[in-house]
């Protein structure tokens, strides 16, 4: 349960939500087993008054009458009410725990967040962040409404019959947690293969979706059939015993009920020969036993979500609880040189592995137009990430603007560099909002810079306010591209990085591009990535890199 | 708009009733259940009421009402029984009809063949047929049931209820014509408030999604601290149009959850006058009893019980409806991969020589021709380099020489017969090939290797991997050849993975080689080695090489370029 705690801290602001959303809860079971309860003392006693000979004169029945039309309407209202307010409650939380979780990761930089490595961690990540948005509907409010209408039912029967008193609370505290305890620790090994079966029959249909030309040519399509019938056949039977399990808990908890209602019978039949109870008290009694197993029956579908809650919140905790490896000081040195660049015996590899750069020297002068050359894996990225600080270098100094790059906060720091990295992310919106990243530009720079990019004409008659979807999903590759590069000349900083800004277009449109980056933003330093020929004949310097080494003396 | 909408839900909930059909029984099952447990239901009341009655009215004492006790015992047992099987059974069908439907896709992908899997996101489909053919269970297990017993058990109800009391029944029954406005009511705001609510949610996550994938950008523009502000402001905004969407399809299960609790009260309440002799109608022969009022009292809340389960189901209904779309989609999806005939490959011992005549291909969708009359004849033993840049249909003449495409007009054959009348198998056995993306299938090393050649001895295995230059590395793996490869390819680089898929065409020592830009997204290092190892492979066999790097394409006894459609020789390579 430690793990949720830090969760649970963020529900004080919404305390008030939180309370009242279960409060109306429970008043909703209240009223519903007051309901059942006094209609069935009403009509006893109604029954035993007219055997007796007695006619509506003789017999209050205005204050029961009053108080099952009371119940019902209560009922009504308060199932309502608890709807609204814990759905309120729970968007009030999620607004709560994505801001916070937000606050937590935002700090830990590119560095760590790549530990979290790839789209698939990420995508479970947010899965987990969803799990416990529903720690409050699904767990919380259930429990607590549970409890209390143990206590309240404990309470309420010990006024008539302790005894029926002591069997309804084992009764409901065995089909409430006993029940639900025993469902969750046999469904935990199961429970936690099951992602495995998922993942592992995502893999074999991956490999044929992908990998079918290989599998046709060299004869592999049986096999791949097979292990995928198999793999889920695998997922499907970890599937039934996980419902078995539950249908399981199921009919327990339907037993547990059932019988508690029988043994509460016994003494409460023999208390009415021994006139310990008033026989038209015989129906209320029971009947408030029968009905008090409904606030029961959601708790070991709360259980398994707990299971799931609780997990999600180790998985994030972890991350919440990493600390960001790149530390900028609080305040820094401001740049000496704009835009001047310099390497100087710079060492470098991610996480202890092989290294990536290999003593790399060289320098930029501020205004001065550079091209950085090499295959993929020759550590033209890396050079990037550090000079962008997503990465300390391992030795050697990085400096910008004349000052190592350590010793700027991060504004200043930031405030120097432009750049356009790779893969580009866009975000969903509008060119528009895509664009105002780079600043307050005015709309109609904005279309200019686009016009001469040949992006403009592409956006049709929506212009600026083109919805451009998830990740730019309605524009083309080059599009995107050209979009990511508007974007990076928009925003004004004394160095440009670009990496790969001609990856993808036709030569036309490349060439236009290239065009525009000889001319644009002059004085502006630029060092541009590239491993296409083309692209680098058109810069007046050039860097080769190959194999994290500089190949091509560079004079200073 | 709203129309056709309308229309395609209906084919859709059409079509997962007819996929649901494979397990027709086992939702018959989980409904009889179901249905049987009504009946022990009403049993129960009646024991129920029977003991508080004898007790209440004649003083009976425990010794007198034993029987029931032990009769509401036996109830019980069979109700628990009974929702153990309905489960069950509904497990059954759910695990039935989406092994069904998943054999059914599989077969599809296959149909649709590689040419079709080349242009999807691998991942896409697979979603569709792990998480959306999941997406079905709730729907067959839990709510094509309750469908019918939130009609079946009311009317169980019923049955019992009127022969007892008819004013009862009449309470009860008021509402009956009103279940199918619930139904619509429970059905469509519900869904309605469901959908809201589960698009909402979403949507959020897509933006969420969106800002953390992002976050290295936001932090480049120095964005990143003023995000926070703004995930707030846009989860505020989705709470409150949502909340507000919520708070009118709420009051539909309100209206539900009125009728239940009011028909218990009104029960209640005509029952008590009765008894008082104020109201003197509703019974049959007698006047009603104590004995009968419980009973009464106690089915009230059950007859509305299986129409508020209906509505907690819905959901699953929807997520099911919204995976049929895309379902549909693929099993609509048209088939242009050829069949493949019956001939067999003459003369391949000899070599083959391959020929593609008056060549024309068209996208659908799309108006400029990708093969405008292409010619192209490689005499056996011949190598030729195939140039240009990407997008100009070097992939899709690779496909046409594999036969995992036909062309709209013209031909292309294999020593002279069309490869569409070649036997696939006899025709993709001639074949190795090499491509720039090499896929390892989950397994070990040994099993990529071998099934190329599936009796090949240990020796031939190495030697392969000698010619490859892949022993050194596969030497040096902790577990050698028995190396299990899962996700992605265990730890190897694209240079060691292109390695082994050369040793695989080793190994099948095939007459035609053909080669999809088998350098491409290498290290300086690998590419060596790779360029090395092919230079071998292709002795003595015919070869076709696409590729958009002069110095791959340089072995070649000819360089053409794919332009505009055709093929033209290009001068400068000699």
């Amino acid at each position: 349960m430690k793990a949720l705690i830090p969760y649970l801290r963020q529900m004080r602001p919404h305390l008030g939500w939180v309370l009242l959303g279960a409060w109306l809860g429970l008043l909703t079971l209240v009223a519903s087993i007051g309901l059942l309860s006094l209609s069935g003392w009403f009509i006893s006693a109604t029954a035993l008054a007219g055997l007796a000979g007695l006619g509506a004169q003789q017999f209050n029945f205005f204050t029961p009458g009053a108080g099952v039309r009371g119940f019902a309407i209560l009922r009504t209202a308060g199932r309502y009410g608890e709807r609204v307010v814990s759905h309120e409650a729970t968007f009030r939380l999620i607004t709560r725990l994505r801001t916070w979780f937000y606050q937590q990761l935002e700090p830990l930089g590119p560095a760590r967040l790549s530990q979290l490595g790839s789209a698939q961690l990420l995508n479970r990540l947010l899965a987990d962040i969803g799990a416990l948005d529903n720690l409050y509907l699904r767990v919380l409010a259930p429990t607590l409404i549970a409890l209390s209408v143990v206590l309240l039912v404990a309470l309420f029967l010990t006024l008539f019959l302790p005894d029926v008193a002591l069997i309804a609370v084992v009764g409901l505290l065995v089909a409430g947690f006993v029940v639900p305890w025993l469902g969750y620790r046999l469904a935990r090994g199961v429970g936690e293969a099951q992602p495995e079966a998922v993942a592992q029959l995502r893999v074999a249909l991956v490999a044929l979706v992908r990998g079918m030309a290989d599998l046709r040519i060299y004869g592999g399509m049986a096999r791949a059939r097979t292990q995928i019938v198999e793999r889920e056949a695998h997922l499907l039977a970890t599937q039934q015993r996980m419902g078995m399990i539950s249908a399981l808990t199921g009919s327990l908890m339907t037993l547990v009920s059932g019988l508690t209602l029988i043994l509460a019978t016994l003494p409460a039949v023999i208390a009415v020969r021994d006139n310990l109870l008033a026989p038209a008290e015989l129906a209320l009694v029971l009947f408030c036993v029968l009905a008090a197993f409904e606030a029961v029956m959601p708790l070991p579908l709360a259980y398994q979500y707990l299971g799931k809650t609780r997990a999600a919140a180790q998985r994030l905790n972890e991350v919440v609880d990493t600390k960001p490896q790149i530390r900028f000081p609080a305040a820094g040195v401001v740049p000496r040189t704009p835009g001047s660049i310099r390497f100087d015996d710079v060492y470098f590899s991610y996480r202890s592995q092989q290294p990536v750069l290999k003593g790399i020297s060289f320098s930029v002068a501020p205004g001065e137009r550079l091209a950085l050359a090499g295959h993929s894996g020759s550590g033209k990225t890396s050079l990037i990430n550090l000079l962008v600080r997503f990465w300390d270098a391992d030795a050697g100094v990085v400096e910008l603007g004349g000052q190592p790059i350590a010793a700027y906060d991060e504004s200043t720091l930031r405030a120097q560099l432009s750049v356009m990295d790779q893969p580009v992310h866009l975000f969903a919106g509008s060119v528009r909002d895509n664009l105002r990243l780079a600043g307050d530009v005015d709309d109609q720079r904005m279309r200019d810079l686009l016009a001469s990019l040949r992006l403009l004409e592409a956006l049709g008659p929506e212009g600026l306010d083109y919805q451009i979807g998830e990740g730019g999903s309605r524009l083309s590759g080059g599009q995107r591209k050209r979009l990511a590069l508007a974007r990076a000349l928009l925003r004004p900083a004394p160095v440009l990085l670009l990496d790969e800004p001609t990856e993808g277009l036709d030569a036309d449109t490349a060439a236009a591009v290239l065009d525009l980056l000889a001319e644009i933003n002059p004085g502006q330093t630029q060092l541009l990535i590239s491993h296409h020929e083309q692209v680098l004949a058109r810069y007046p310097r050039i860097l080769r890199l190959d194999q994290g080494r500089l190949v091509t003396p560079q004079p200073d | 708009m709203q129309e056709l909408s309308r229309e395609n839900r209906r084919t859709r909930t059409a079509w997962l009733r007819s996929v649901a059909g494979a397990a027709r029984r086992h939702v018959m099952l989980a409904v009889v259940a179901g249905l049987l447990s009504g009946f022990v239901l009403v049993l129960q009341a009646d024991q129920l009421s029977r003991i508080i009655a004898a007790v209440v009215v004649e003083g009976a004492t425990l010794g007198t009402v034993e029987d029931a006790l032990w009769v509401l015992l036996l109830a019980l047992v069979l109700r628990a029984v009974l929702a153990f099987l309905r489960d069950w059974a509904g497990q059954q069908a759910s695990i039935r009809v989406r092994s069904g439907l998943r054999a059914e896709l599989l077969a599809k992908l296959e149909r649709l063949g590689p040419a079709w899997c080349q242009g999807q996101r691998a991942g896409d489909v697979s979603t569709l047929l792990l998480e959306q053919v999941e997406a079905l269970d709730g729907f067959v297990a839990r709510y094509l049931p309750q469908m019918a017993l939130a009609v079946g058990l009311p009317l169980i109800i019923i049955a019992f209820v009127l022969p007892q009391n008819w004013a009862v029944a009449l309470i009860f029954l008021f509402s009956a014509p009103l279940i199918p406005l619930f139904m619509a009511l429970v059905g469509m705001k519900a869904a309605d408030a469901n959908r809201r609510n589960f698009q909402a949610l979403a949507n959020l996550g897509a933006y969420f999604l969106d800002v953390v994938q992002g976050l290295s950008t936001l932090r480049l523009f120095q964005r990143s601290r003023g995000e926070a502000q703004r995930i707030h402001r846009v989860s505020e905004e989705f709470r409150l149009r949502t909340m507000q969407v919520l708070r009118l399809a709420f009051l539909s299960s309100a209206v539900l959850e009125f009728f239940a609790s009011v028909s218990i009260a009104v029960t209640a309440v005509y029952l008590g006058f009765s008894f008082l002799g104020e109201l003197d109608f509703g019974y049959w022969d007698t006047p009603v009893t104590l004995q009968q009022g419980l009973f009464l009292l106690l089915l009230a809340p059950e007859f509305y019980l299986p129409l508020r389960e209906l509505g907690t189901h819905y959901h699953a209904r929807q997520e099911a409806v919204g995976a049929a779309d895309r379902l549909i989609d693929l099993l609509n999806e048209v088939e242009r991969a050829p069949l493949g005939g019956t001939a067999s490959l003459p003369d391949a011992q000899a070599g083959v020589a391959l020929a593609l005549r008056q060549v024309s291909l068209t996208w659908p969708g799309r108006h400029d021709a990708l093969l405008d009359g292409l010619d192209l004849s490689v005499a056996a033993g011949e190598h030729v380099a195939i140039m240009g840049p990407s997008g100009t249909g070097k992939s899709t003449l690779m496909n046409l020489l594999l036969g995992f495409q036909a062309p709209d007009s013209g031909e292309v054959t294999a020593n002279g017969v069309p490869v569409a009348q070649l036997d696939p198998q006899c025709w993709l056995g001639a074949v190795a090939w090499v491509s720039q993306q090499t896929t390892l299938f989950p397994g070990t090393l040994r099993d990529n290797l071998m099934l190329a050649a599936p009796d090949a001895s240990a020796d031939a295995l190495w030697q392969a991997c000698r010619d490859a230059h892949a022993d050194t590395f596969i030497a040096a793996l902790p577990q050698g050849l028995d190396t299990r490869i899962e996700e992605g390819g265990a730890g190897l680089s694209g240079g060691q993975i292109q390695r082994i898929a050369l040793a695989r065409a080793f190994l099948k020592d095939a007459p035609v080689l053909l080669l999809d830009e088998p350098t491409a997204n290498l290290d300086r290092d690998s590419e060596r080695l790779v360029v090395a190892a092919l230079g071998v492979l292709s002795r003595g066999r015919t070869v076709v090489t696409l590729t958009h790097r002069h110095d791959t394409a340089q072995g070649a006894d000819r360089v053409l370029r794919l332009e505009q459609g055709r093929l033209v020789p290009l001068e400068e390579v000699q």
